[in-house]
């Protein structure tokens, strides 16, 4: 049996929750499929799809942090102590 | 700095358990409390204060759920707690999905050459800029979604706000950054063709 095709404005409505894994692997595949065939959604789907991939690679590399993990080592293992 | 810590009486913390769980986790949890502390000391003592209070309550701690998520919540929770800062109402909540969903529907289009000045290198500090100085609702959602890659429920459960709220403010964060974007590569001289993104009612 085939799905019915999405229609594009139930794409656009779910391209989110799409992008972000959010739909259950039916839904998943419909829109996949909608995707794969439909020119103007298609690139929409694209944009924003490098948009979130920019928008995660701009996250901040937080550096080495032995210092920090060694200060709150050292303040839970006061802490201990002290509450004992 | 860290609150003074008071250990209650009943809870006698085994601290290598409690330490193998949740140290692995500092990283990522010093990268979200520079995200709301925009500071790189301030994200220590917060973290510090994170480290303690998860102590206190580790009696609480479901062992079945994900140390993550709670030390999440517990950060955001202090953060919010200890800054004093109360969490402004937004105008966009559930009630105004409907609409926010209408207005995606417009399939506004995007300047041609957008996606690769995105790609650049010189607008990482724009995105994280423009990320970092959202209004307040929309972007502890986007960075717990965005750079944290929490599944909306997860990030519902941390916010303590329905997953429908989560997926309105996200959908807004996006369309504010995508805007912040477009002018910073306009000002910036980067090249991009015709006018874009087409403003979108909500109503």
């Amino acid at each position: 049996m085939t799905m019915p095709m999405l229609d594009c404005e139930a794409v656009m409505r779910q391209l989110w929750d799409y992008l972000d894994r959010e739909l259950t692997a039916d839904n998943m595949h419909e829109l996949e499929l909608h995707l794969e065939q439909c020119e103007k959604c298609r690139p929409q789907a694209e944009f924003r799809r490098a948009f979130r991939g920019a928008v995660h690679e701009a996250r901040e590399d937080v550096g080495d942090t032995t210092a920090l993990t060694a200060r709150i080592r050292a303040a839970l293992q006061a802490a201990v102590r002290d509450g004992s | 700095m860290p609150q003074a810590f008071e250990m209650p009486e009943h809870a006698t913390p085994d601290l290598p358990s409690f330490e193998g769980i949740t140290l692995p986790l500092l990283p990522e949890l010093l990268r979200f409390a520079r995200s709301l502390t925009h500071d790189q000391s301030n994200a220590e003592d917060l973290v510090q204060d994170v480290y303690l209070t998860a102590l206190r309550s580790w009696h609480q701690y479901d062992p079945m759920s994900d140390c993550r998520n709670w030390l999440f919540t517990i950060c955001r929770h202090r953060f919010y707690r200890v800054s004093s800062r109360a969490q402004r109402q937004v105008p966009v909540e559930d009630a105004e999905l409907e609409s926010l969903t209408a207005a995606a529907l417009t399939m506004s289009s995007t300047p041609p050459g957008f996606v690769a000045v995105l790609e650049q290198d010189d607008m990482r500090e724009a995105i994280r800029h423009a990320m970092e100085t959202l209004p307040e609702p929309f972007r502890d959602v986007a960075i717990l979604v965005d750079w944290h890659e929490h599944a909306y429920a997860t990030a519902a459960g941390i916010l303590g706000v329905p997953i429908g709220t989560v997926r309105s403010r996200l959908f807004r964060a996006r369309r504010i950054l995508q805007q912040r974007l477009l002018a910073h590569a306009r000002d910036a001289g980067l090249t991009l063709t015709p006018p874009a993104i087409r403003t979108e009612s909500a109503s």
